[in-house]
């Protein structure tokens, strides 16, 4: 007989969620609650988080961005996923007709689930989607302990 | 919109474009007016170029991809916000566009359409004799 371990549940309590009740909560006050750095206008792409056995996937969509202009950090278990989109402005005799796509500073920030080894994450980005693979610590693999 | 779409799919009595199977969204997109043209861009992220199909017919501009690969790793989903399905988006040109001159890139997530003004319509500069 087998027993499976899993380290711990996972959880992810978002930040970006926090941050878009801020904004709905303080436009009822006509003032925002959440810290200065928040409080700028910043775009949240879209993101997929999915845990394979080894590893944790973060999944951004950054259409139109280098790999230049994306940050990403680790801070303790806090993963952050930031930057700039800043496409060529107006030039001269160029008339906007439509805008529905975000410019300007973005971010997305998680809470990891699981430790994982930082020395090992890898980012790629491909066709406006950056995909951030972080390979789960030892600590947080799931462990199949025998019953003697 | 279906009546866009059937248009589309009796043009010269074949299909000029077949629909995206499955469920689709509509690309967030600017639009830009130089002085000879107009530029279109569409964000797309996640698709393969050989995909995309970008077509004009009956003076309907049809943008279509279907979702080249899964996006996101394998495994278990924490946490989802990327649409899976395709993308599906139709615009009307006018008059004065050129059928002929149109022009499509896909790069890092982004297509982009330029479509020229026809000659009637763009601006001219009349030299005084």
């Amino acid at each position: 007989m087998l027993i499976s371990f899993e380290s711990r549940p996972a959880m992810i309590p978002l930040i970006d969620e926090v941050l878009s009740f801020d904004r709905e909560f303080g436009e009822l006050f006509g003032q925002s609650f959440a810290p200065a750095a928040f409080r700028e206008n910043v775009s949240m792409p879209r993101m997929d988080v999915t845990e394979g056995k080894d590893n944790v996937v973060v999944s951004v969509e950054l259409p139109g961005i280098s790999k230049e202009d994306v940050k990403i950090d680790l801070e303790n278990d806090l993963l952050s996923i930031s930057g700039n989109r800043n496409e060529k402005g107006q030039q001269g005799g160029t008339k906007q007709i439509a805008r529905e796509r975000w410019t300007g500073k973005f971010s997305r920030t998680i809470r990891l689930p699981y430790d994982v080894e930082r020395s090992a994450v890898s980012a790629e980005l491909s066709d406006g989607l950056l995909t951030v693979v972080l390979p789960k610590a030892e600590s947080a693999k799931p462990r199949e302990i025998a019953v003697r | 919109m279906s009546e866009t779409r059937n248009a589309l799919i009796k043009h010269n009595g074949q299909p000029a474009v077949p629909p995206v199977e499955g469920p689709v969204s509509a690309p967030a997109a600017d639009v830009l007016e130089e002085h000879d043209g107009y530029v279109l861009m569409l964000d797309m992220p996640g698709v393969l170029r050989e995909e995309i199909s970008v077509a004009v017919a009956e003076g309907t501009l049809a943008v279509k991809a279907p979702l080249a690969r899964p996006r996101g790793g394998e495994g278990r989903i924490i946490h989802r916000e990327i649409i899976r399905g395709g993308y599906e988006r139709y615009f009307s040109l006018g008059e004065g566009i050129d059928r002929e001159g149109i022009d499509a890139r896909y790069e890092n997530g982004v297509l982009t359409v330029r479509l020229r003004k026809s000659e009637a319509v763009k601006p001219k500069q009349i030299t005084i004799r």
